[in-house]
């Protein structure tokens, strides 16, 4: 223990990700809740293409990656305003044409060294000291904005029409929700990976959904359940030498799957 | 006179080609209960969501409050949608259903405080869930959600309710009682209640004013008056067997399939 924190790239991971697991375990729930599973897939993916790009543009990736992933969500989010369609369909289209603008890019900047598998599946090891400012400002930054607006974010995730026929500005916050949860997605692909992120994005409610009767307990179960799977699949992963963002994700689908409410109080 | 709280002229609204709403004309009073009826796709739910500012329309003046619809202040207009099944895989226990209607007054930032629990107590107390306030609402019947999602619209303090479909849900006897909560409310409050039903029967023996609406407002008038035969059958008319249980209304009878 005391031996793997003495390098300073576990010790950055490792608060690194913590901050960012509490953050999707409060988050989770309005993504579960309103069915944005699939959209969280989709901006995952836009970092690919965002990545891609930075790679051909010789820029950093991180800028080009927050740019192509906000671009991207704002973009699904007016194509499913404008043509009253379901987040499914419209994030299906742009799923599909990231990933492949993403490949064009590659293809064209021939840069061969670039680390695909890192970016997909997510690189521990790769967090240095830059992320981890990124992260410690701006995971709070998107937290503060889902505390400050809790209720009207419930209100909308319970009942929009009601909430839109009442006065709560729901587009105006419906925006800067899909804004927050995309540069959340951004900071925690480097720990997660494109791929793996989603899992953390819904495990945390779809756990505690099985076992709570009120929001506010979903909310600080499925905190706590990210918290414990973060910590634990990423202590197994550097014992097993197992990468970690796989493991912490195995780790939290295992505890979904486990019929654990026999034991749970009534 | 007064002002009417709702008012609709010559109101149209399209789809594409099809007209779904065309030369609508309605006004609601302050203090007036009335309801829209119509068969299904006659365009009730439409002129609601035009009322609240939900959909744009084509032609025609529509005014909330005196304001232009969706523009009105916030936590005037209080809303009960059809019943929507997908909330209930929401965990949330009746009491808090309730304590949202206070969001909208509270402005953005500011929490709930005792006084907007103990209105919410009341708002419950008024439609009859006290006993319930602590049961989620996953496990709560149709007709009990309904009368919870009431007690929210109500937490709102509105001048103006507006309910689609309120009685779906509900069997004959708890129909009766629920009208008979919302005239309550009328009476005691001032406020107007503007709703769309099925059943003009057991309505009209509540509501001020009824109007039947099948793209055109065929009929605009004091509920008691006997609707004219020829009105029903434009309005319901081709193979719609209507069911009434008041003889305000209409004999039993079926229609006519000439369409």
């Amino acid at each position: 223990m005391a031996e793997m924190l003495s390098f300073a790239f576990i010790r950055h991971a490792l608060i690194g990700g913590v901050i960012i697991s509490v953050v999707f375990g409060f988050v989770s729930f309005f993504i579960v809740e309103q069915r944005l599973s699939f959209l969280t897939v989709g901006i995952a993916h836009a970092a690919f293409g965002g990545v891609a790009l930075g790679i051909l543009l010789g820029l950093s990736p991180y800028l080009t990656t927050v740019v192509f992933c906000l671009a991207v969500a704002l973009l699904i989010l007016r194509q499913v305003r404008k043509n009253r369609a379901d987040y499914d369909m419209i994030t299906g289209i742009f799923f599909a044409a990231t990933m492949a603008l993403g490949i064009i890019f590659l293809s064209l900047s021939k840069d061969y060294t670039f680390d695909i598998i890192g970016y997909l599946f997510g690189s521990i090891l790769g967090i240095g000291s830059s992320d981890l400012l990124i992260i410690a400002i701006t995971a709070p930054l998107v937290a503060l904005f889902f505390f400050l607006f809790f209720k009207e974010l419930v209100a909308l995730t319970f009942d929009r029409e009601v909430a839109v026929s009442a006065g709560i500005p729901v587009n105006m916050l419906e925006t800067w929700m899909i804004v927050a949860i995309a540069l959340l997605i951004v900071i925690s692909i480097k720990i997660i990976g494109i791929i793996l992120v989603t899992a953390f994005l819904v495990l945390p409610a779809s756990f505690a959904l099985k076992y709570c009767q009120s929001y506010r307990s979903v909310i600080g179960l499925g905190i706590l359940f990210s918290f414990v799977i973060f910590l634990v699949g990423f202590f197994l992963s550097y014992h097993f030498d197992l990468p970690a963002g796989a493991t912490i994700v195995a780790l939290g689908t295992v505890l979904y799957l486990l019929p654990l409410r026999r034991f749970a109080a009534k | 006179m007064n002002e009417p709280w709702i008012h609709v002229r010559d109101l149209t609204v399209r789809y594409g080609s099809k007209t779904v709403l065309e030369k609508v004309t309605l006004d609601v009073m302050p203090g007036e209960m009335v309801s829209i009826v119509g068969p299904n796709g006659g365009g009730k739910t439409t002129l609601l969501k035009v009322i609240l500012g939900m959909k744009d329309f084509s032609e025609g003046e529509v005014r909330v409050l005196g304001e232009k619809p969706g523009h009105v202040k916030a936590g005037e207009v209080g809303y009960l949608p059809q019943i929507n099944r997908h909330l209930r895989d929401f965990p949330i226990r009746a009491r808090d259903v309730v304590l949202m209607g206070r969001f909208p007054r509270l402005g953005l930032l500011k929490r709930p405080g005792p006084a907007d629990r103990k209105l919410a107590e009341e708002c419950l107390e008024i439609v009859g869930m006290s006993d319930s306030a602590d049961v989620p609402v996953q496990s709560l019947s149709g007709g009990q959600v309904q009368r919870v999602f009431i007690a929210r619209a109500l937490a709102m303090e509105p001048k103006l309710l507006i309910l689609d479909e309120p009685s779906t849900g509900l069997d004959a006897v708890s129909q009766e009682d629920f009208y008979g909560t919302l005239r309550r409310l009328r009476d005691n409050r001032g406020i107007s209640i503007l709703m769309v039903s099925h059943d003009i029967g057991v309505v009209s023996n509540y509501v001020d004013k009824i109007a039947c609406l099948n793209r055109h407002i065929h009929y605009h008038g004091p509920a008691g008056n006997e609707i004219p035969e020829k009105i029903i059958q434009e309005v319901f008319g081709r193979n719609i067997q209507i069911l009434v249980h008041n003889k305000n209304c209409v004999t039993c009878r079926e229609g006519h399939s000439n369409g």
